[in-house]
């Protein structure tokens, strides 16, 4: 395995609120190759997007702190690095990417001001290079009649156009990095394929690798080449796709896939989403954060937070007490028989 | 463009002829006319002059010569000045309101917006409750209570500017002050709360993911979309500026038109009063107008301003 082009290490988010502290990541751990796509799915509230956040050092603060743990970007810790440093990496090392592209975009500004903006700073562009580079851009996102679009305002693109004017922003310094969290969630179904399409195809362009957020395992499967799967402030289960969907060794991925439609198996029963809520994140409990629904969870599992079990060497992984030598044998099948009898 | 500028135009002529009319009804429902006064003049006198202001003839149809007149600008002479026209005093004296009146509102405008900024970017903490008592001050104080104490501390006793008067540059600054702060308070308030609600939308997350530093996301982002809500207030706070320049004109002795209004309602010069209303009328609608336009210009969405849409 080569060097990850970003690493967490044992992340820690928190923020302080009237009612307590909420513990929103509770100790992540994740790699990022150069040029692949990591997905990172997991129900709502589970930390994906505070965690996407973190690498941008754009966490709300206050409330929110990072409260331990190290985010390696390029031999830097960015948690650690001044502001003025974070400014510099920011929007041209990193990009990213939001959810709902109609609220992104500033109203009063035009298009092509807003993409020229991180260009004059970051590469200290004139206005006319800028300007070039936008329209560059905004043809290379798919956008016809570049040269007029420029100069419009946001209301006057579509919901589709203006996600494509987002990436061409995030993108437009060549960014190393593509955060984009929950990028099509927000357009319609035909929308969001061109959207993903044509994440793909700059990502083959620009080998930019992406971090991409979602809840949609559809998108995973055509997009991503890693799958890390979040539940309750940490992550349960990372590998490949293949690992993560075929053999998947966490009983909250074999819920989560439960719960999901499936186009390829006719089925007669409703959809089964894991029934329970997500654990308390002011007050996290202190073994497995799945422990209260999972049909398999033993003693131990409410008592002591289970290790990573390495499946497969640097690629699958995954937090369960079922990997330990005396747990007892399970499968995945079992789970969904539970649920269904449920 | 033109358009929507043509049928405002339209509006406009139909609410100063609503103006002119109620002016007008007003005016005749007040008890006594120009002419009552302690001396007793000769009748023969009273009645001659009323002919020659045209008051002597019926309701209806002294309304029709005043509309007359007024479709040619022609707003008559003063009664009690019988030398000089209406348009006359309104030459004279509301180049030095406007004045005035700009000098409030730009500086209302300015400290309004600069306030309310800096209380929302440091929110919770010092500079915000400064400005909030400030502005509590501002809305509560008028400007007539506040005049006189400007005048006595910074003209009388620290000599730091002119008691009164006018034609110098350093002799508007205490009047446009005292006429400012009330606007200056709501203004302040208002950029303050848009402020805050602007910084936690998603496009100034956008910004601050662009790598701008903070400075660079305030200045091109945050202000320009925190005052749009200003903007719309700035009809109102022109009218109140101008109708409080009445009292803070007398105050300063500032020649402007404060002092043609009060003498012409007290001595029911009817062809001033009707006059200046007429004209402030127009002025504020106006002002409107421009406000309007500004407001579609500051703020693309609207389309007032004839930009081409999707
Ligand atoms: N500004 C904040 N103040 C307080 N708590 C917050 C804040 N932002 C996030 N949280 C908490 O952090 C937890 C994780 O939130 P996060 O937004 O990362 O979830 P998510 O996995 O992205 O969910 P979704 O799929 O709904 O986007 C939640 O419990 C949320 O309540
Ligand atoms: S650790 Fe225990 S509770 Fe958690 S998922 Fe595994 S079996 Fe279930
Ligand atoms: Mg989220």
């Amino acid at each position: 395995m080569s060097t990850p082009i970003l690493e967490i290490k044992d992340l820690h988010v928190s923020f302080k609120t009237y009612a307590g502290e909420v513990q929103a990541v509770r100790g992540v751990n994740l790699q990022l190759e150069k040029g692949e796509t990591l997905a990172i799915v997991g129900e709502s509230g589970s930390g994906k997007s505070v965690t996407a956040q973190s690498m941008m050092r754009l966490i709300p603060s206050p409330p929110g702190k990072i409260k331990k743990g190290e985010i390696l970007f390029d031999g830097k810790d960015l948690t650690k690095i001044s502001d003025k440093e974070m400014y510099q990496i920011r929007g041209s090392e990193i990009g990213m990417i939001f959810q709902d592209p109609m609220t992104s975009l500033n109203p009063t500004m035009t298009v092509g001001k807003q993409i020229m903006e991180g260009l004059m700073w970051h590469q200290r562009l004139n206005k006319n290079e800028a300007q070039h580079r936008a329209i560059e851009m905004l043809r290379l996102v798919g956008i016809p009649t570049p040269e007029k679009r420029v100069k419009q305002f946001p209301h006057q693109f579509s919901g589709g156009m203006r996600q494509r004017a987002m990436i061409a922003i995030s993108l437009a310094c060549n960014p190393k990095i593509l955060i984009a969290d929950e990028p099509t969630t927000a357009l319609d179904v035909t929308i969001q394929a061109q959207i993903l399409e044509l994440m793909r195809d700059l990502q083959i362009k620009t080998e930019t690798a992406i971090i991409l957020i979602t809840h949609d395992l559809g998108v995973v499967a055509e997009t991503a080449q890693r799958v890390a799967v979040m539940y309750g402030g940490k992550i349960v289960e990372t590998g490949k796709v293949e690992e993560v969907f075929y053999r998947s060794r966490h009983p909250y991925t074999w819920g989560l896939m439960g719960s999901m439609p499936r186009l390829d198996i006719e089925r007669d029963e409703e959809l089964s989403p894991i029934p329970g809520s997500p654990p308390d994140l002011f007050d996290p409990p202190k073994g497995c954060p799945f422990a209260d629904r999972c049909p398999h969870a033993m003693h131990i599992c409410h008592d002591e937070m289970p290790e990573v079990t390495e499946v497969i060497p640097g690629s699958h992984q995954v937090a369960c007490w079922l990997e330990h030598s005396e747990a007892p044998s399970v499968g995945r099948g079992t789970m969904q028989v539970n649920i269904a009898s449920k | 463009m033109l358009h929507f500028i043509g049928r405002r135009v339209v509006l406009m002529l139909l609410s100063l002829w609503v103006i002119a009319t109620l002016t007008f009804v007003l005016m005749k429902s007040i008890p006594g006319d120009p002419f009552t006064s302690e001396k007793k003049y000769p009748p023969q006198t009273i009645a001659n002059l009323k002919a020659q202001y045209g008051l002597d003839k019926s309701i209806p149809e002294q309304y029709v010569t005043y509309l007359k007149n007024l479709v040619t600008f022609d707003l008559g002479f003063s009664i009690n000045n019988t030398s000089r026209t209406v348009n006359d005093m309104l030459s004279d004296g509301f180049p030095i309101s406007a004045e005035l009146g700009g000098y409030s509102v730009f500086l209302a405008l300015c400290a309004g917006v600069l306030m309310g900024s800096v209380a929302a970017l440091w929110q919770g903490r010092l500079p915000d409750y400064a400005m909030m008592i400030l502005a509590v001050i501002g809305i509560s104080v008028p400007s007539f209570v506040l005049a006189p104490f400007l005048q006595k501390y910074l003209g009388l006793e620290w000599r730091l500017l002119p008691l009164a008067g006018w034609g110098k540059p350093e002799q508007i600054i205490l009047p446009a002050s005292a006429l400012a702060l009330g606007q200056v308070a709501l203004i302040a308030r208002l950029m303050r709360s848009s402020m805050l609600d602007v910084v936690t939308q998603d496009y100034i997350r956008t910004a601050r993911a662009k790598g701008l530093p903070p400075w660079r996301v305030v200045s091109r982002h945050t202000i320009r979309n925190a005052i749009i809500p200003v903007v719309t207030i700035m009809g109102p706070a022109i009218a109140a500026v101008l109708t409080g320049s009445f009292v803070i004109e007398k105050i300063f002795s500032i020649p402007g038109m404060g002092k043609y209004f009060v003498e012409s309602i007290t001595n029911r010069d009817y062809p001033v009063i009707m006059g200046t209303t007429i004209f402030y009328a127009s002025f504020l609608i106006l002002m409107n107008l421009i406000v309007d336009l500004m407001y579609g210009w500051i703020d693309p969405r609207i389309k007032v301003s004839g930009r081409e849409g999707s």
